[in-house]
């Protein structure tokens, strides 16, 4: 297994799209700080940015990266269908449940790594500017590293989410805008709805679980938990798709 | 026998890809699988390779199914038609992603690009690559693993003639030494010279299967004779 994820890695190292991804990613965390704390200080001149709610909004956008994170996950399946190197994987391990795993577990490690480098910017960021403006930061230390963590976890696990659909649905900008574009505008309405229900629909469960500010979500450790069992059953539904798939 | 298809039956929905093909591959020679567009060629040997899965039938190679081969790229070298590449990565990396996971050392790839001849292009991107290299570079993927059964699927498409005499050669080369080739092809000029059997394949029906020598013999040359085959068929235009 740890040559199958190794290749995998590999993979997604020799693609220029993943460094992109990362740039990205590394841009919405740092930019899209920034910006929040110039919004805030305009718009909500009352709002104390080191209180903790203050705190989690600015630090929260450490986990952008998630939704960045679902595409590589599509990408890094779909995209082996797309330019034709499905068949010289399978080849390879002709166990097509093992290279999904693989995926999972490669594009997880991106994920992490994404996601530290996109919280510690998103925190130095914010901790910086808090510092030099004097505001006092309300929250020790151990809660700070923690709803880090949470967003770390988010964007890895968004990976995941992605490496299942891209399982499932091998057309890659279908997989995409289904994921980034259809649902997370699908989401609301339902919501709207059936409120009971809305908040175990995906994008508010990462949303719980990255630590989002809103009135109809999980705590985080059970946004957490319902986004993780989503990711889990749509590998393995990609992987049951993917076994009965002829490569042609 | 290294190569064996029972009785192999392919449905895609209403049509009939592949129709009862029985046929046992040698070891030691280079065996063509000839056949129109069409006729089932690349299916059958994407159900070998267990790609797809035949509707009833088997096919193994050296006694198991391809998917329980302990070591499936040791065993069975393939370079199929329309295999893919990264654009944005270089032959060198799209040789070494696959050996990785095949567990074979890096050093290998450079030994599979020298025979294929694109060492000198190893490190550009396959996105810059003619055809013709595409197709050298799934023959070295092919090669990775040291196989001792090649299955290529028109590997000859998009070489020049220099490229296709070397790829007789190598060939010839692998089957002497006790190895399978097992070739599809539309090209019958080029197999005439090349092959030592020869499996004609119509409609998803494996007409023949006899040396080249025996098909080619008398008046009439092998593509007289494939003519002849396909047309005896009830239904056999083209």
């Amino acid at each position: 297994m740890s040559r199958l994820v190794a290749s995998e890695l590999f993979k997604l190292r020799t693609m220029r799209f993943t460094w992109g991804l990362l740039a990205g990613a590394v841009g919405l965390a740092g930019l899209g700080t920034a910006l929040n704390i110039s919004v805030f200080v305009k718009l909500l001149p009352g709002l104390d940015l080191g209180s903790e709610a203050g705190l989690h909004s600015l630090l929260a956008n450490g986990a952008n990266a998630s939704i960045l994170m679902v595409v590589l996950g599509i990408v890094a399946v779909a995209g082996e269908y797309r330019h034709g190197t499905i068949a010289q994987t399978f080849l390879v391990t002709p166990r097509r449940g093992q290279v999904i795993v693989a995926k999972a577990v490669a594009v997880a490690i991106a994920g992490t790594a994404m996601g530290i480098l996109a919280a510690s910017l998103s925190a130095a960021v914010t901790l910086s500017w808090l510092v030099t403006h004097s505001i006092p930061i309300q929250l020790p230390a151990v809660a700070i590293v923690l709803f880090l963590l949470g967003g770390i976890a988010a964007t890895a696990l968004a990976g995941v989410f992605g490496v299942g659909l891209g399982a499932l649905f091998r057309g890659q900008v279908a997989a995409i805008v289904m994921a980034v574009v259809v649902e997370p505008l699908v989401e609301p309405l339902i919501a709207q709805w059936l409120p009971a229900l809305g908040k175990y629909l995906p994008t508010s469960a990462l949303g719980a679980l990255i630590g989002r500010a809103g009135s109809n979500l999980l705590p985080i450790w059970a946004g957490g938990v319902v986004y993780a069992a989503y990711a889990l059953v749509l590998v393995a539904a990609g992987i049951a798709v993917t076994n009965r798939r002829p490569i042609t | 026998m290294s190569v064996v298809f029972r009785s192999v039956t392919k449905r895609f929905g209403e049509s009939l890809a592949l129709d009862g093909v029985s046929a046992d591959v040698r070891a030691g020679a280079v065996t063509a699988l000839l056949g129109n567009n069409g006729a089932g060629k690349s299916t059958l040997l994407r159900v070998l390779l267990g790609l797809v899965a035949p509707t009833s039938g088997s096919a193994t190679v050296e006694g198991s199914a391809y998917r329980d081969l302990p070591h499936p790229t040791r065993t069975v070298g393939t370079a199929l038609e329309g295999a893919g590449f990264h654009p944005s990565r270089s032959g060198r990396d799209h040789l070494r992603m696959l050996a990785r996971a095949a567990a074979v050392a890096d050093n290998r790839v450079d030994e599979v690009l020298d025979l294929v001849d694109l060492a000198g292009v190893a490190s550009k991107k396959v996105g810059s690559y003619s055809f013709g290299m595409r197709q050298r570079l799934a023959l070295a993927g092919g090669l990775l693993g040291g196989p001792n059964v090649l299955v290529l699927d028109e590997p000859a498409n998009g070489l020049d003639p220099r490229g296709i005499r070397w790829l007789r050669q190598f060939l010839r080369d692998f089957a002497d030494r006790g190895n399978t080739a097992l070739v599809s092809s539309h090209a019958l000029a080029e197999v005439a010279v090349g092959a030592d059997e020869v499996m004609v394949l119509h409609r998803g029906r494996l007409l023949a299967h006899s040396p080249v020598d025996e098909m080619s013999s008398g008046r009439r040359g092998l593509e007289e004779s494939f003519f002849a085959l396909i047309e005896a068929e009830p239904d056999g235009r083209m």
